[in-house]
Order: structure tokens, then C-alpha cells, then sequence
């Protein structure tokens, strides 16, 4: 028993990292412009297909396809910042959501047209799949490197954030944008930025994601952006280290809950994720780690 | 140094300032002293760039021997870079960062790292409170403490000219006079201020020169000594009956 107990808290621990991975890139940009971005999840979306036409294509090795991955996302991200959520700048809040969702809509079909709605096999490599035991704890190399991926990009983005001048200075864009100008912050080029790393996190979410479940369609998106976003309401929207939290609490929660109880409470995960959603936030409106109830549109 | 000719600024639909015409020279301290909802924020947010103003036109001459510069269009961010310094209404510290990042964000575009350092040592001679809290986010400082970190930061970008919005607010009386204080001092070292202010009695006091602004127009300017002297403005701003 308590070796199945440790093996499913290794199983939160791999899902709750990909969940904290797009829940960082939902709360930053939810920090800096107040936008809930529906189109997050998509990015998972693209960040999959990638890896799975860069691992078909030819001989590159894995670390050079999380970079490219990354970027890949990183671009597109930028990109849908510049086309749609720019023009949208000082619209009221609901503009964006509505323009976040059309976003969503208009790359799962583009996914469709372009890669067919039909699931597709998502290959890894030999030596990625090879089955470690740790004591009663069994896990596959991938899942390894998806919880080391995970932890190694989540260190260098609080590195970034709190230790460097671009960091300071979108700490300083998300609690003020007008202030941030009268600092010199060029802020269109602070929000992309927070666009490009969050949408870059949530390719490589979307490269792990294909690893762990080994197939890939075009929709694919709407569970970890849903996901993404009940974590980051969790540990309190805008907050970074509240998305980490609440991305890993929600992949515990989920897995213990699946693996505790009887199999037949199996089928309502996702009932019990929005129920823990309501009470913590009964409790906690402004998430665990959300500090200040203000609301800037 | 600076000239605003006939400047009409919108804020949406409101119609908020018609026809702002105003000037600050070289080693003044300007005060624009007028009642709420006058204009005073807007004029300063226009000059410092967060606002565009649909007509009129905006000069600026960092120094006496310098180009003038039409600033109308320039960005905030623009505007920084040409030496003016917009220290916030309500101080708007960022109270995420600590005191010394909110003081390192204020020389944000600047390069001259060495000076850098050495403004920071000037601002933590103006307010030495600053370098006792520096390790402390800024959100737990008090009001006063506040202020000073706000014109700290403000300082940092080593302006020309200092735009500042009612330093006085919310403050006990007593830190009212430290910061004015300070005001006279950092003038006295070489900074042009225009200074927006409901404590008409103590702007004037301390502007060489002074503006009045009602309803989005200025209707009165003269030397602080002299509208302090007036009796419209007495009435109006001063308490006299």
C-alpha cells in the first residue's frame, strides 16, 4: 500500500508539473494585462505537433528540441499578442476574453484543416521509454525528464524574474502599467516578452504532454488550458509562485483522488478539481498566494 | 525649458483641458496650484506623455543652450529619456519591489552604471530613511516613507525637469514640511520643478512662480508671493473669508 501511495504521488508529481508549466504563462499574462487567455491552451496544442514533426523529421537530439519547441511557442505567442490582444489594449476586460476564445477556436480548427481531427501516435525514442525502478516506485525515463524539464525551466524563470533588470521590470509593468511608463519601460515590449516566455513554457508543456499520453489531436489544448487556468486561479491569479502551487497542488489532488478512492469515483476527476476550485476559493477568493483583491481592467 | 501653447486634452469623451498655455524656465520651481477635477493631473500626465493631447503643442529645451524639442507626440517612454521625471499622484510606488528596486527601476534607461550608483548614494543622502529599508518591499513602508522613495525613484532618472503631483497628500503636516523641504533642496542642486498642488498656501510659499488652473484653463499666474497675495485666490484656495 504505501508503495502504491508513493507511486501515485509520482504520478501527481509528473502531471502536476506540466499543469504548473502552462498555469505560469496563463498568470503572467493575466498579471501584466488582465487578460484571461482561453488561447493558452492551444499553444499546448502546437508545442505537441511540433515535437512530433521535429522527432519524425530527423536526428535531433531531445534538449535541442525543447529549445525549438520553446521558441516555437514563444513566436506564436508573441505573435497572437501583436495581431489580436494589442488592438484590444484598453478594452474592457471582456474584449479580450472574447478575443482569447475566438483565438482558441481559430487554431483548433486551423489544426484540423491542416493535421486532420485523427489522433495521432506520438513517438519517443527507445531510451525515453526506458522503465526505471526506484524501490516500489516504478517511472520511465520521460516522466524523469518531464519533472526535471519542468523544475529546471521553472528555476530559471524566478532567476529571471526576480534578479534581473527584465524581470524588475515586469514585476514593475504587471503591478502598474502607467507607472512602469513614466519609468521608461518600454511596455509593449514588457507584455510581449511575458507573452513569448508563458507561451514558450506551454510548448514544452505540450512536447511533455505527448510523452506522457502518447497520442496528440488538434484539440487537445482545452484540458491543460482549463487545467492551467483552475491551477492558476488556485494559487492566486498573477501570482507565479501561486501557479507553480496550485499547478502541482491540482496534479496531487487529481491523482490521489483517482487513485484512493474506489474506481468507480474515477470518472468525476474533473468534478472534483472544480469542488476543491470552489472551497479554496470560499475560502481564499484571491487564490493561496494572491495578495491584493484590487482590480485593474 | 518648457512650454505648453494652447493644449486641449480629452480623457474618453470628457473634455478635460481647453487651451492650457504655461511655461516653466530653467532652475524654477513652478507651482500649478487649482481645485479638484481642474486639470492639474492630466496637464502633468500630458507633458509626461501618458496622455496625447489633440491640439497644442508641447516644447521642451532640456538645457539653456539645448535645441527646443516638440515633445507633443513623444512617448512616455520618450519623454523619460529627454530628462522629465513624472513622480505620480498618490506616490504609486511599486510595492511588489523592494525599496532599492524601486529606486533602480527609476534609472531604468540609463547606462552610465557608475552614476547610477552614485545617484543612489545622493538619493540616500536626501532621505536616508531610504538605505535603512532598502531590503523592505516598498508596500510596507508608511506614507511618508513612501513619498520619499517616490521622489527618490523619480530623482534617479537624473531629470532635467521634475514633474511632481501633489506630494502633500495623505501626509501628517510635519512631513509635509520635510518633503518641501527636500524640494527646495534638490531645486537648489540644479532640478526645474512644476509642482501640482492642493496645499495652495505651502506651493506658493515655495514657487518662485505659480499658475491657477480652473475648469481646464488657466486663469490667473503671477510670482507665488503674488498670488498668495490675491484675493481671489485667497478666497478660493487659502481659506481667507
Amino acid at each position: 500500500m504505501d508503495g502504491y501511495i508513493a507511486q501515485q504521488l509520482v504520478n501527481g508529481l509528473i502531471l502536476g508539473s506540466m499543469y504548473a508549466l502552462v498555469a505560469i504563462g496563463f498568470t503572467m499574462i493575466y498579471g501584466i494585462i488582465r487578460l484571461i487567455n482561453f488561447a493558452h491552451g492551444d499553444i499546448v496544442m502546437i508545442g505537441a505537433f511540433m515535437t512530433l514533426g521535429l522527432v519524425i523529421s530527423g536526428k535531433i537530439s531531445f534538449p535541442v528540441i525543447i529549445l525549438l519547441v520553446f521558441i516555437a511557442g514563444a513566436f506564436m505567442g508573441t505573435l497572437i499578442e501583436r495581431v489580436a490582444f494589442r488592438p484590444m489594449r484598453g478594452a474592457p476586460q471582456v474584449t479580450g476574453f472574447i478575443t482569447s476564445l475566438a483565438i482558441s477556436i481559430l487554431l483548433q480548427n486551423l489544426g484540423i484543416l491542416l493535421l486532420t481531427a485523427q489522433p495521432r501516435n506520438f513517438f519517443c525514442p527507445d531510451y525515453l521509454q526506458t522503465i526505471y525502478r526506484l524501490g516500489p516506485v516504478s517511472l520511465r525515463a520521460i516522466d524523469l525528464g518531464i519533472v526535471v524539464t519542468a523544475v529546471v525551466l521553472m528555476v530559471f524563470l524566478g532567476l529571471l524574474v526576480r534578479f534581473t533588470r527584465l524581470g524588475m521590470a515586469m514585476r514593475a509593468t504587471a503591478e502598474n502599467l502607467n507607472v512602469a511608463r513614466l519609468m521608461g519601460i518600454n511596455i509593449n515590449h514588457t507584455i510581449m516578452l511575458a507573452f513569448a516566455i508563458g507561451s514558450g513554457l506551454a510548448g514544452v508543456a505540450g512536447m511533455m504532454w505527448g510523452g506522457k499520453y502518447g497520442q496528440i489531436d488538434p484539440l487537445l489544448g482545452f484540458v491543460p488550458g482549463l487545467k492551467a487556468f483552475v491551477a492558476a486561479v488556485i494559487g492566486g491569479v498573477g501570482s507565479i509562485p501561486g501557479a507553480m502551487l496550485g499547478g502541482y497542488l491540482l496534479g496531487f489532488g487529481e491523482v490521489l483522488f483517482v487513485g484512493l478512492l474506489p474506481p468507480i469515483y474515477s470518472s468525476y476527476r474533473d468534478a472534483f478539481v472544480f469542488i476543491t476550485l470552489i472551497l479554496i476559493l470560499l475560502v481564499l477568493p484571491n487564490g493561496l498566494l494572491g495578495g491584493k483583491t484590487e482590480e485593474k481592467a | 525649458m518648457l512650454e505648453i501653447q494652447e493644449c486641449h486634452v480629452y480623457i474618453g469623451q470628457t473634455y478635460v483641458l481647453k487651451g492650457v498655455r504655461l511655461e516653466v524656465r530653467h532652475g524654477e520651481i513652478v507651482a500649478l496650484i487649482g481645485a479638484n477635477g481642474a486639470g492639474k493631473t492630466t496637464t502633468l500626465s500630458t507633458i509626461s506623455g501618458l496622455i496625447r493631447s489633440r491640439r497644442g503643442k508641447i516644447l521642451f529645451r532640456p538645457d539653456p543652450d539645448a535645441t527646443q524639442q516638440d515633445i507633443t507626440k513623444t512617448p512616455a517612454e520618450g519623454i523619460v529619456k529627454m530628462g522629465i521625471s513624472h513622480c505620480p499622484e498618490g506616490r504609486q510606488v511599486f510595492s511588489d519591489l523592494n525599496v532599492w528596486e524601486n529606486l533602480l527601476i527609476g534609472a531604468y534607461l540609463r547606462k552610465d552604471k557608475q552614476a547610477v550608483q552614485s545617484d543612489l548614494q545622493w538619493v540616500c543622502e536626501l532621505f536616508p530613511i531610504l538605505r535603512n529599508r532598502r531590503r523592505q518591499s516598498a508596500g510596507s513602508l508608511s506614507g511618508g516613507e513612501q513619498m520619499m522613495l517616490a521622489i527618490g525613484r523619480a530623482l534617479m532618472s537624473r531629470p532635467r525637469l521634475l514633474l511632481l503631483d501633489e506630494p502633500s497628500l495623505g501626509l501628517a503636516p510635519f512631513m509635509v514640511e520635510v518633503i518641501f523641504e527636500m524640494l527646495e533642496q534638490i531645486n537648489a542642486q540644479g532640478t526645474t520643478i512644476l509642482l501640482v498642488e492642493q496645499n495652495a498656501l505651502m506651493a506658493l510659499e515655495l514657487a518662485q512662480r505659480a499658475y491657477v488652473i480652473e475648469t481646464g484653463g488657466i486663469t490667473l499666474s503671477g510670482t507665488g508671493k503674488d498670488l498668495a497675495e490675491n484675493v481671489a485666490v485667497r478666497k478660493a484656495y487659502l481659506g481667507a473669508t
